[in-house]
C-alpha cells in the first residue's frame, strides 16, 4: 500500500516536471520569419513579420506529432498543449504529419518534391502556374483540385477536398484568404517565406514545410548541404575580389524606374556575390519607385544590367525604349535576366525552386559578375536560372 | 502676350529642373549646342536633358494643349460646363484598350513579383488606346446619324463610359497581382514615357489639330448660342458635330496612349481661360485655353518631379490639387454674369 503511494507520488512528480519542462527551440539560423519551440509531444511554431513602418504580425501554431500515437494519447497531448498555451485558438492546432494539403503558392510545392511527398498535395491554386512539368504531370495524374486564390478562391471546392492543411502566403488585403478559410472551418497555415530578406533565410523555410510533412531530419540535412555550398562560394569570392562591378536592376515604365531596396532579398545576393549594387546604401527592403532620369543617370555607366521583364532580347528592349541603348551594359553585352527557366504560360522557376537553391543563384551571379573568377571557382557551372540577352 | 510668356517660362523650368540636378549653365549649353558634350558626366547630363527632360516637357505641352482643346470643344458642343474629353466615354474606351493589353496579354511572361510592364507591350498599348478611343468614337458617330439630339449623344457617351469602366473592373478582378500593380501605376498618368520617335507622331498630330481649329472660331461661337441659331447662321451643324467629336477623340486617344489617363485638365482649363479672358468668344478663348492648358500640364509635371525628391508624385493627383484652387478662384472672381459657358 505504502509502496503504491510512493510510486504514485514519484510518477506524479515526474509528470509534473515533464510538463513544466522548458521548451527546446529548434535551430533556425537565418530565417527571421518563423521559429520552432519543441515541447514534449508537440511543437509551437511561430510565424511572424514586422517591418519598421508597420505593426508586427505573429501567428502561432501547435503541431502535434501523431506518429505512433493512439487517439487517447493524441487527445492528452492536445489538452496539455491547450493548457500550456491558452491563447492559441483550437483551429491552429494541427496534427502532423499531414496527408492532405492544399498549397496556394507554387513556392510551397518544391519541398514536397524534395522529400518525395507530392502525393500529399490534394489541391493547388492554379496548375498552370507550376513551372516544373514533372511535378505538374504528377499532380494532374493524382487528380489534384484547382481551387484558385485570393478573391477567386473556390471555397466549396476547397472544403470538398477535405484538406488537413491549406498553406497560404502571409499577405494583406483582398488576397488574404485566411479569414475566409478559418470561417469555413478549414485549417490554414500562413507561410511568410517571400518576406524573408536573406537568401539562406528564405531557403531555410524548407524546414518549416518539412515540419508539417514529418521530415524534419531530412530537411535539416538538405539545408546544411545548401548552406555549406553557399557559404563556401561566398567566402571564396570575397577572398578573390578586387574590384566590384556596378549593377543596375529592372526596367523603366511609365516614367518611373522601380529598383529593389538595399536591404532586400536580391540586394543581399548581390552583396554576397561581391557586386556594387548602385542602391545598396538605401535602408529597408521595400522597392524604391524612382524617376526614370534618376536611375538612368547612374545606369548609364553601370557594368552589368540584370532583370529585364518580358523581353526576348536586346532588340526588344531598344524597341520599347530606345534611350536604353546608350547604357554601358547594353553596349558591352553584359545584360542578363533570370528567365532562363520559364514556360510558355509564364511561370518562372526562379520563383518556384529558386528560393530553395540560393547556392545555384549565387553561382549564376558569380558567373555573370566575375567571369574570370568563375572559370577558376566554378569550372563546371553553366548558367541555370539566368541567361544573357542577345 | 503674357500667357505665352508664362507657358514658355514653365516649359523652360520643366526642362531645367528635375530629380537630378544639372547646373543651369550646363543645361543651357547642352540644349543650345547639342553637339558640344565632353566627358562622361556631360554625357549623363546630355542624355537626361535631351532624351528625358526635353521629350517630357514637349509631351506635357502637347498633352496639355490637346486635352484642354478637347475639353473646350465638348463644353461648347454640349453647352455644358461639366463636359470634358471623357464625357463621351472616349477616354474610358482608351483605358479599356490599355487594360486589355496590360491585364490580359501581359499575363504571359510576367511573374508574380514583376514591377512594370513587359517592355514589348508599349507599342501594343499605344495601338490599343487609340483603337479603344476610336471604337467608342465610331459608335458615337453611328448613333449621331440616327439622332439629332445632342443630349442623346451625351447620354449614350456616358453609358459607353460606364460600360468601359466596368469591363476594366472585371479585368482587374481576374488579373494577377503584378499586372494590377502595373495597371494602377499607369493610371497615375505620366508625361515621361515618350521617346523622340513617339514625339515625332504625337506633336505633329496635335499641331495639325491646333491649326485646323482656327477655322472653328465662328462655328463654335455660333454653336454656343444654340443649334437652331447656328443653323440659321449657315453652320452645318452635323458636320461640325462630327468634326468636333473626331478631333476630341483623336486628341484624347493619343494623350491616353502616350501619357496614361490625365484627368482634370480637360474640364478645368476652359473655365480658367474664360475667366482670364473675361469672354466666351472662341477667338480669344481657344488660344487662351491652349496656352493655359500647356502651362498647367507643364506646371503639374514640374511639381511631380520636384527636385530634391528622388521619387515622383502621381501626375493625376498633382493636376487636381493644383487646378481646383485655381478654378475656384476664377469662378469666385466672376461677377454674377449669366451662365458658365
Amino acid at each position: 500500500m505504502r509502496r503504491c503511494f510512493i510510486t504514485g507520488i514519484c510518477i506524479a512528480v515526474l509528470l509534473i516536471t515533464a510538463a513544466a519542462a522548458e521548451a527546446v527551440p529548434a535551430d533556425i539560423k537565418y530565417a527571421e520569419g518563423f521559429s520552432i519551440d519543441r515541447y514534449d509531444g508537440y511543437s509551437l511554431v511561430s510565424v511572424s513579420y514586422s517591418r519598421d513602418d508597420r505593426q508586427s504580425i505573429t501567428i502561432e501554431y501547435i503541431l502535434i506529432d501523431t506518429r505512433g500515437l493512439n487517439q487517447m494519447q493524441r487527445r492528452q497531448i492536445r489538452d496539455r498543449a491547450g493548457e500550456g498555451h491558452p491563447r492559441i485558438p483550437s483551429n491552429r492546432f494541427i496534427e502532423v504529419p499531414v496527408d492532405r494539403c492544399i498549397t496556394l503558392s507554387t513556392t510551397f510545392i518544391p519541398p514536397f518534391s524534395f522529400f518525395d511527398t507530392l502525393d500529399r498535395i490534394v489541391g493547388v491554386d492554379y496548375i498552370g502556374n507550376i513551372y516544373d512539368s514533372g511535378i505538374r504531370r504528377q499532380l494532374i495524374g493524382n487528380g489534384v483540385a484547382e481551387v484558385g486564390n485570393g478573391p477567386n478562391l473556390d471555397l466549396e471546392l476547397t472544403i470538398d477536398s477535405m484538406p488537413q492543411m491549406v498553406m497560404v502566403n502571409l499577405i494583406e488585403g483582398e488576397w488574404n484568404t485566411v479569414p475566409k478559410l478559418e470561417k469555413a472551418g478549414v485549417p490554414v497555415v500562413v507561410n511568410g517565406d517571400y518576406l524573408e530578406t536573406s537568401p539562406l533565410g528564405r531557403a531555410e523555410w524548407v524546414k518549416f514545410i518539412a515540419l508539417f510533412l514529418g521530415k524534419e531530419k531530412e530537411a535539416a540535412a538538405w539545408f546544411s548541404g545548401i548552406e555549406r555550398r553557399y557559404l563556401e562560394l561566398a567566402s571564396a569570392v570575397a577572398a578573390e575580389t578586387v574590384q566590384l562591378p556596378s549593377v543596375v536592376l529592372n526596367m523603366p515604365a511609365a516614367g518611373r524606374w522601380v529598383v529593389p531596396g538595399g536591404e532586400g532579398y536580391f540586394a543581399r545576393f548581390l552583396a554576397d556575390a561581391r557586386a556594387d549594387y548602385l542602391w545598396r546604401n538605401t535602408a529597408g527592403s521595400r522597392s524604391l519607385v524612382l524617376d526614370v532620369e534618376t536611375v538612368f543617370s547612374r545606369a548609364l555607366t553601370a557594368d552589368v544590367w540584370l532583370h529585364q521583364y518580358g523581353v526576348d532580347g536586346i532588340d526588344a528592349i531598344i524597341r520599347a525604349d530606345s534611350r536604353l541603348r546608350s547604357m554601358k551594359a547594353v553596349r558591352t553585352g553584359r545584360v542578363a535576366n533570370n528567365d532562363a527557366r520559364t514556360n510558355p504560360a509564364g511561370s518562372n522557376d526562379f520563383y518556384e525552386s529558386g528560393p530553395y537553391r540560393p547556392d545555384i543563384i549565387l553561382a549564376d551571379l558569380v558567373t555573370i559578375l566575375h567571369p574570370g573568377m568563375a572559370e577558376e571557382l566554378l569550372p563546371e557551372h553553366r548558367l541555370y536560372y539566368y541567361r544573357y540577352l542577345e | 502676350m503674357l500667357l505665352t510668356a508664362v507657358t514658355v517660362l514653365f516649359f523652360l523650368l520643366d526642362v531645367l529642373l528635375g530629380s537630378v540636378s544639372v547646373p543651369v549653365s550646363e543645361a543651357l549649353r547642352i540644349i543650345l549646342q547639342p553637339g558640344s558634350a565632353t566627358g562622361s558626366e556631360d554625357e549623363a547630363w546630355r542624355t537626361i536633358l535631351l532624351l528625358f527632360r526635353l521629350p517630357r516637357a514637349m509631351t506635357a505641352l502637347a498633352a496639355g494643349i490637346g486635352l484642354s482643346m478637347g475639353g473646350l470643344f465638348m463644353q461648347t458642343l454640349f453647352r455644358n460646363p461639366l463636359a470634358g474629353p471623357s464625357v463621351l466615354g472616349i477616354t474610358a474606351g482608351a483605358n479599356l484598350g490599355v487594360a486589355v493589353v496590360v491585364l490580359i496579354i501581359g499575363m504571359s511572361g510576367a511573374g508574380q513579383y514583376v514591377h512594370g510592364f513587359s517592355a514589348g507591350m508599349k507599342s501594343y498599348m499605344v495601338f490599343a488606346a487609340v483603337a479603344g478611343a476610336s471604337g467608342v468614337l465610331l459608335l458615337i458617330l453611328l448613333i449621331s446619324r440616327f439622332t439629332g439630339s445632342v443630349t442623346v449623344l451625351l447620354l449614350f457617351g456616358l453609358m459607353c463610359g460606364y460600360l468601359a469602366n466596368s469591363l476594366v473592373t472585371l479585368l482587374i478582378h481576374f488579373a494577377a497581382a503584378g499586372q494590377i500593380q502595373s495597371y494602377i501605376q499607369w493610371t497615375f498618368g505620366s508625361f515621361g514615357s515618350t521617346t523622340w520617335q513617339d514625339i515625332r507622331v504625337f506633336l505633329p498630330a496635335v499641331a495639325a489639330l491646333v491649326i485646323v481649329s482656327a477655322f472653328f472660331f465662328k462655328p463654335l461661337n455660333a454653336l454656343l448660342l444654340g443649334e437652331e441659331y447656328a443653323r440659321s447662321m449657315g453652320v452645318h451643324v452635323r458636320r461640325m458635330r462630327i468634326a468636333l467629336i473626331t478631333a476630341t477623340s483623336v486628341l484624347a486617344g493619343m494623350v491616353t496612349a502616350y501619357c496614361g489617363p490625365v484627368t482634370f485638365l480637360g474640364v478645368a482649363v476652359p473655365h480658367i481661360a474664360r475667366g482670364v479672358m473675361r469672354t466666351s468668344d472662341h477667338q480669344k478663348v481657344l488660344p487662351a485655353t491652349m496656352l493655359i492648358g500647356g502651362a498647367a500640364a507643364l506646371c503639374a509635371d514640374l511639381i511631380s518631379h520636384m527636385p530634391g525628391q528622388p521619387g515622383i508624385l502621381p501626375l493625376n493627383a498633382v493636376t487636381a490639387l493644383l487646378g481646383v484652387p485655381v478654378v475656384i478662384w476664377v469662378l469666385a472672381r466672376r461677377k454674377q454674369r449669366a451662365g458658365l459657358v
